[in-house]
């Protein structure tokens, strides 16, 4: 690679950086794709890719924490950061990957490998309301993004293709949305997930209890959730791919030539024939042993393979900008032989085009690092997550719990409204996996039952009949805004295995998000009351997120919603890059994935993200002519 | 009987009423054994022998009377410090597929100088077999997937 200019120059295969190589490289353009992560996740070879898949699941099944990162292969050489490493700061600063300096530990990973986080995303496939892209002018909270929702409504379709989301417009409801919050005569690739027996329990429960909140009456509805998995095709669907159109400059969603096509279902990446629908593993996060599941490495085995180079175990640790003209001349990487020695080559890969697409933070430390978009200031600043509360309890009835995709209803009614002004808004998912987050549930359950409860034999076995099946768990996902004090820098005295800089973060949560805590659990009070649910939640004082507002405890936990740190912005000034995802400091530099997210809103960024890493394509293609 | 499987009749007999589960059913994880192997390697071949010796001789004089089972089973087994840990160890494995950190005073005083006894999953099998989710009306996550939808009814009854 190294005598070779490319096109375009892509850092990261994760599912922003695999749909922007899958759309260059099908329009024609000749693409570097470096990965920092192993080669195995990328042995598209049939054989290769089952064979690295089953090591996959032999260290998911014999992990005693099934956390998000288990079954992948740990790196030194690109260490991903594990939720297992988030204590509680008290002046510890570097345990695991990230250095924690903040008041509160950021307590979200990412995986640092082929396909990237979507090997252990848990599929949800929400897009963001109206109002979320302009909490400045409707809210007067943060900032407005330079861009609206009619403005990604197209890409958001093109994101629904690609990741073949399963959902049924009929009963997607939502606050303050009009009718054309969907293209007219609009159907998703697949019909809905089949909701839960828990979430059919669930919503009739739920019906017609009013929910007390700021002094206002709310009547919660519940909406079944769309997902990246695969159900049964929609024939209604017409959609056959994305394509570029050189006349008009455009992406677009192209037809299927022949009435009689429909919609395939994209199976595992070593057999088309596996995968074909959602099994019900229920281990969609860490792992989906079929992949029903989407995950990018399904967008990158369909890119052109003739214009497409990817090369891993190659780690991004610097661009190298022109300071006359401040264009981007290269990008410096070394490569390392081994996964854990320190033994690396360095090179440089070069292209008329540069796109970074390594996750929110690996994004700010590169920038960081090469001291990239200084005009703005805010490079590495306004990190975000959505700060998940949790509550649990016990329904009245057996609901059985942990099965099924890890959650297919939520409560939509909190996700926009006036009390905006106020505090953060939030989503409620209903989770189809007893208190397995929260509690380390069932094996924490099995274990009181023999240890302390003193239960063997039938009697054991009945209670856990009793208890594990009447397992209920809410998520209440609140919203954080952007905050410059939230942040990722570097420090040459943290540095890994081959001496790149490790993330340094400094992180809170605000009164914002606070009250949010405080107003969704008196809506979680009130639902368990309503129903009957015996209340277990507790926040003891020594969780890693333990935070307390107005007197009272809570303990929240990050969800995986890495965004921020590289935020769109209408200046150069406030912002890293402009509506076009491109840098204002450097015209072929392009920044994609969640950390262009000017603000969170309350959908899981994922399917935001893939829809703005369509539109950045588009921008590169009409750069690039 | 070769080594491996002796005491395999005693370990499977005693395990029916630890865990509430039929002789078949424990057969038919396929895992008496790997756990029995288990046992031995990490507790000792006198303390593996001693403790199904033990067992055998409860379900011997009890025959099949249940109160009288239960009684010999909490007095002799689980009250006691000597083969307490090691019986809940048993109907956690079992349940689970893991093995659990016995007390280091335990394995001081009888488990002299044998390795293993960290947390860990005897195999990715064990995992997959445990009765845990049986007796939840689930199945193991990420294994013996039931289908699609079928998350969408409650289970079939045993």
């Amino acid at each position: 690679m190294e005598n070779k200019e490319y096109d375009v120059v892509i850092v990261g295969s994760g599912i922003a950086g695999s749909i922007v190589a899958k759309t260059l490289t099908q329009a024609g353009k000749q693409v570097l794709l470096l990965e920092a992560g192993l080669e195995a996740g990328m042995a598209f070879d049939t054989e290769g890719a089952y064979k690295n898949y089953q090591d996959y699941m032999r260290s998911y099944y014999t992990a005693l924490a099934k956390v998000p990162n288990a079954p992948y292969p740990d790196v030194k050489d690109a260490q991903s950061p594990n939720v297992l490493d988030m204590a509680q700061i008290n002046g510890t600063l570097d345990k695991g990957y990230f250095v924690q300096k903040g008041k509160l530990p950021f307590a979200s990973d990412y995986a640092r490998a082929a396909g990237g986080t979507t090997l252990h995303w848990l599929g949800t496939c929400l897009r963001m309301l109206p109002n979320d892209f302009k909490m400045r002018s409707v809210y007067g909270q943060a900032v407005d993004w330079p861009i609206n929702y009619a403005y990604l409504k197209p890409y958001y379709e093109m994101a629904e293709r690609e990741i073949g989301v399963a959902s049924d417009v009929s009963d997607q409801r939502y606050p303050n949305v009009g009718d054309d919050f969907f293209g007219k005569e609009y159907v998703f690739p697949m019909y809905k997930i089949p909701q839960s027996y828990i979430d059919k329990s669930f919503i009739e429960g739920l019906a017609g209890l009013e929910i007390s909140l700021n002094g206002d009456t709310y009547l919660p509805w519940c909406t079944s959730t769309p997902q990246g998995r695969n159900s049964t095709p929609n024939e209604k669907y017409r959609h056959a791919a994305t394509v570029w159109n050189t006349t008009t400059q455009k992406l677009e969603l192209q037809a299927f030539p022949k009435k009689s096509d429909v919609y395939v279902p994209v199976g595992a990446i070593w057999d088309p024939y596996a995968g074909q629908r959602c099994e019900g593993n229920a281990s969609c996060v860490p792992i989906c042993p079929v992949q029903a599941k989407y995950n990018a490495l399904k967008t990158l085995k369909s890119a052109k393979k003739e214009h497409l180079t990817l090369i891993s175990q190659v780690v991004a640790t610097k661009i190298n900008i022109d300071t006359s003209t401040g264009n981007i001349t290269g990008v410096a990487y070394k490569k390392y032989e081994h996964p854990d020695s320190k033994n690396y080559t360095e090179g440089v890969a070069k292209g008329k085009i540069y796109v970074l697409a390594a996750n929110a933070i690996e994004n700010a430390k590169i920038l960081l690092a090469s001291e990239a978009c200084k005009n703005s200031k805010v490079v590495g600043c306004n990190l975000m997550d959505h700060a998940v509360l949790l509550t649990w309890g016990l329904m009245k009835d057996k609901v059985y719990p942990f099965r099924g995709p890890g959650s297919t209803t939520n409560i939509p009614t909190f996700r926009d409204g006036k009390f905006r002004k106020d505090h953060a808004a939030w989503i409620s998912p209903i989770d189809n996996w007893g208190w397995g987050w929260p509690t380390g549930s069932p094996d924490t359950d099995l274990d009181h039952a023999v240890s302390t409860l003193n239960l063997y034999g039938k009697d054991l076995r009945k209670h856990i009949g009793d208890q594990l099946s009447r397992q209920l768990l809410l998520h209440f996902e609140c919203e954080q805004l952007p905050e410059k004090a939230n942040r990722v820098t570097i420090d040459k005295n943290y540095l890994d295995n081959i001496g790149n800089y490790r993330p340094v973060i400094t992180y809170n949560v605000d009164d914002y998000t606070l009250k949010a805590f405080k107003a969704s659990k008196s809506v979680s009070d009130q639902i368990f009351a309503g129903m009957g649910v015996q209340d277990y939640t507790n926040y003891p004082s020594n969780e890693p997120d333990y935070t307390t507002f107005d007197k009272q405890g809570y303990v929240f936990r990050g969800a995986g919603h890495v965004v921020g740190t590289h935020c769109m912005g209408t200046t150069k000034e406030n912002s890293v890059v402009n509506d076009k995802q491109q840098a204002w400091d450097h015209q072929n530099l392009y920044l994609v994935g969640a950390g262009n997210m000017a603000t969170l809103g309350t959908s899981n960024p994922t399917l935001t993200l893939a829809a703005l890493s369509f539109a950045a394509a588009e921008n590169i293609l009409k750069a690039l002519k | 009987m070769d080594k491996t499987t002796a005491g395999l009749n005693e370990f499977l007999a005693i395990s029916v009423p630890l865990t509430g589960y039929p002789r078949i059913s424990l057969i038919a994880t396929g895992m008496a054994d790997a756990y029995l192997s288990t046992v031995r390697r990490i507790t000792g071949e006198e303390m593996t022998n001693e403790y199904l010796t033990r067992t055998a001789v409860i379900l011997d004089v009890v025959g099949g009377n249940e109160p009288a089972l239960d009684r010999e089973i909490r007095q002799q087994l689980l009250a006691s410090l000597k083969y307490g840990p090691l019986t809940r160890n048993i109907i956690q494995m079992w349940y689970w597929g893991a093995w659990l950190p016995l007390p280091p005073a335990w394995m001081a005083k009888y488990g002299k100088d044998h390795k293993g006894n960290e947390n860990h999953f005897v195999s990715p099998e064990a995992y997959q077999q445990g009765l845990i989710w049986n007796a939840m009306g689930s199945h193991p996550e990420g294994s013996r997937q039931p289908g699609f939808a079928s998350w969408s009814i409650a289970p079939l009854p045993e």
